[in-house]
Formats: C-alpha cells, sequence, structure tokens
C-alpha cells in the first residue's frame, strides 16, 4: 500500500514513467485476468491502456487521491467495468461500482451540445496560444487546480492576476478559434 | 454566488445538484452566458482528449519496445546460462558421486535474466524486484526467498516463482523447494519448464530420492531444451 501511495504521488506530479512501470508491472496480468471477457488480446490491451488513463487523469485531477484498496484492485476493477461494457451480453448484470471508479464528472450540464467540429477548431486555436496561456487554461480545465493554486504553480501575484488572466486567455483562444 | 463564480466552480466540480440545476436554469435564462460556457466545456474536452492520446500513444509504444526487446535480451542471457551450467558439468565430471557432491557440482544459481531485460528496455523496475534480485545475486538467499515469495504474490509472474523456488534451494530448504516445484501446474507453459525441472531433479536428488531425480533429468534429456545434454551427462553419473 506504501508503494501505491507513493505511485500516486509521482502520478499526481506528472511522472508518466511510474505510468510505464505501473503498466507494465499488471499489463500480463490484466490480461489474463480479462479473459473471462474477452479473448481479443488486442481488446484487452486496449481496454487496459485506457484503465491507465483512467487511473492517471482521475489523479491527475485530484479526484482520486487516496485509494480504498490497493492500485491493482482500482486498475482492475476499472478494467472490468470496461469490459462489461464493452460486452453486450454481461450488460444484464449488476456491477459493483463504487464512486471512486467514476470516469465521468458527476455532473453533465449541456453535453449533449458540444460540437466535435467546433472542437476540432479549439483545438487548432489552443496550439497557438501562448505558452503562458495554454499552462494556465490547462491547470483549470484539465488538473482542476483553483485560481489560488494556479497562482502559486504560475508564480503569479494574486488570484486575480489569475483570473484577469484566464479571462484574457480564454477570449484570445475564442478569437483564434474564430479566425481558422 | 454570481453566474461567473457558479461556472468556476462547475469546472472545479464543486457544486452540488441544487448548484447546477441553479447555474442550468440561468444559462437556459442567457444565451450568450451558455455560450461562453459550451465553449469552456469544449475546451475542457479538447484537453482532456488531447492528454487521453498522448498517454495512449505512450502506452502503445511501450508495448513495442517492450516485446521484441524482451524476446531478444531473454534468447541470449538463456544461452549464456546454459553455457554457464555447462561449464560446471564439465569442470566437475569427474568428482566422485555421492549424492551431495553431485548436488554442489551441479547447483549453479541461474543467472538474473529478468531484472536486466526490464532496465534494459525502459529504465525501470520496481524496488522490490530490484531488491529481490539483489539478494539473489549477493547470494543472500534466505531473505532473497522472502522478497520472490513477495514479489510473487504481487505480480503473479512466472519468473518470480521460478526465483523464490531456486533460492529457496539456495538457503538449502530442499523439501519445501520441492513442495513448491510441485505446487505449480504451469512450469510446462512457461519458458521455465525445463530449468525448473532440472532444478527439481538436483532437490530431489539432495533429498536421496534418485527416483524422481533420474524420471526428471530424463524428461530434460530427450527434450530439444539445452540442458538435455547436462541431464545425460548427469544421468550417466548416478548409474
Amino acid at each position: 500500500m506504501d508503494k501505491d501511495n507513493y505511485y500516486l504521488e509521482q502520478l499526481k506530479e506528472g511522472n508518466q514513467k511510474v505510468l510505464d512501470e505501473i503498466y507494465l508491472r499488471y499489463k500480463n496480468e490484466f490480461i489474463n485476468f480479462g479473459k473471462k471477457y474477452s479473448q481479443d488480446e488486442e481488446t484487452l490491451l486496449d481496454v487496459f491502456q485506457d484503465c491507465m488513463i483512467v487511473l492517471y487523469e482521475n489523479v491527475r485531477s485530484s479526484k482520486l487521491t487516496t485509494l480504498n484498496s490497493s492500485l491493482k484492485t482500482y486498475l482492475f476493477s476499472v478494467g472490468k467495468y470496461k469490459l462489461y461494457r464493452f460486452n453486450q451480453e454481461s450488460q444484464k448484470k449488476n456491477l459493483e461500482w463504487s464512486i471512486e471508479h467514476q470516469e465521468e464528472t458527476t455532473h453533465q450540464l449541456f453535453e449533449e451540445e458540444i460540437n466535435v467540429e467546433r472542437m476540432k477548431l479549439i483545438n487548432k486555436a489552443f496550439e497557438q496560444l501562448g505558452k503562458k496561456c495554454r499552462q494556465l487554461l490547462k491547470l483549470f480545465y484539465y488538473r482542476g487546480f483553483d485560481l489560488e493554486e494556479i497562482k502559486e504553480e504560475m508564480g503569479l501575484e494574486n488570484k486575480n492576476t489569475v483570473k484577469s488572466q484566464k479571462s484574457r486567455c480564454l477570449s484570445h483562444l475564442r478569437k483564434l478559434t474564430l479566425n481558422i | 454566488m454570481t453566474t461567473e463564480q457558479l461556472i468556476e466552480a462547475y469546472f472545479l466540480n464543486e457544486l452540488n445538484a441544487t448548484e447546477v440545476e441553479e447555474l442550468k436554469s440561468r444559462l437556459l435564462k442567457d444565451p450568450s452566458a451558455k455560450a461562453d460556457f459550451i465553449f469552456q466545456l469544449e475546451l475542457s474536452k479538447v484537453l482532456q482528449e488531447n492528454e487521453k492520446k498522448k498517454i495512449k500513444q505512450r502506452l502503445q509504444l511501450l508495448d513495442k519496445k517492450d516485446s521484441p526487446l524482451k524476446v531478444k535480451w531473454w534468447a541470449v542471457a538463456a544461452s549464456i546460462a546454459v553455457l554457464f551450467v555447462l561449464a560446471w558439468v564439465f569442470n566437475l565430471f569427474t568428482i566422485n558421486q555421492q549424492y551431495d557432491q553431485l548436488y554442489s557440482a551441479y547447483f549453479q544459481a541461474y543467472p538474473n535474466v529478468i531484472a536486466p531485460i526490464e532496465r534494459s528496455s525502459n529504465g525501470n523496475i520496481s524496488a522490490l524486484q530490484k531488491e529481490a534480485f539483489q539478494l539473489y545475486e549477493n547470494e543472500k538467499y534466505d531473505k532473497a526467498t522472502l522478497a520472490f515469495e513477495e514479489l510473487y504474490s504481487q505480480e503473479h509472474e512466472e519468473y518470480a516463482r521460478f526465483y523464490w523456488f531456486i533460492s529457496t534451494m539456495g538457503s538449502e530448504e530442499y523439501a519445501k523447494a520441492i513442495e513448491l516445484y510441485k505446487q505449480n501446474e504451469q512450469w510446462e507453459k512457461s519458458e521455465f519448464e525445463y530449468p525448473a525441472k532440472w532444478y527439481a531433479a538436483l532437490a530431489y536428488l539432495k533429498l536421496a530420492n534418485e527416483k524422481e531425480a533420474v524420471h526428471l533429468l530424463k524428461e530434460i534429456q530427450v527434450s530439444n531444451h539445452a540442458l538435455s545434454k547436462s541431464a545425460e551427462k548427469l544421468l550417466g553419473e548416478l548409474k
């Protein structure tokens, strides 16, 4: 468990070597475990990679800060859920599913109005933003840092500076998006 | 809270259900604020997707790096290991035929062929793995036994079981080693099948169970494994 906590700390800091280590450590075992659900190794590998992504994102965004079980149990239950969903026949079965394993955000407001084409434009425009803006927006929208934490991380003067920079970056991004 | 504050809190995942409803009703009344909100939502999805892609590519690359190298290194390491064992066989061939002495003549701890592979493929091995192999290489078999046992319980990898088994022999716990050998029905499916049989035969010899030892050695002898010559020689000495 101590080792698992160490892994979480490292992932939190964005150490992707640790991600590699965890991946290699449990990959084969996961494939054996997953054979109950799918015989296709490619699929199982793909699912396990997605589990690693869930783990990484949940740790990075502070949704996962402590483990109720071992890291392996966590990964395998995420994988089990994904395989269940993958496997049409098993969908009827009940899932033991704790809040810790949710990959979606709790609330999904207006998600149905998301426009994929616009997302592509935003993606291109984002690359044209300055480094500082990209860092700030990533910290807020991807990492889930609040203004205070961003202030610390980026060495900015105060929260208000963060706030004004954030809205400046956003409106710049919006302009860039419109011009693509 | 202002709408702006609500939006900020929404992206930090800090709103409860009531507050989300509140935000929703405000945005429905204010199309421009709603468009702004959706833009932010799309941005957050873009950032998520990009990171996902990067990780996915990283792991796929890791798989590519991992497999061919592993096979290659394994092949090299295994042939070195076999040469090593053979050298012992030739050197000590003429020593007398007491089981004990035969055992000491033939027992040579299997080289560490696992940890260097991991090191070369990604620069990372787990701390426990490193510790276990260090103990093993320094012939601290008592502690190595415990370390590999722990490693095996964590990973359920055949290599950990194999080195656990060899470490047990290194710490002169022959009966226990045999027990470990017999517990595993997976040897035949792993690359350690014949090395495991070879060591089990030596353990039987040490326990003066010539019958079982001969049985295993004959299996090795008729195999295509590089250990078959060693098995043949040892069988010759037992006659």
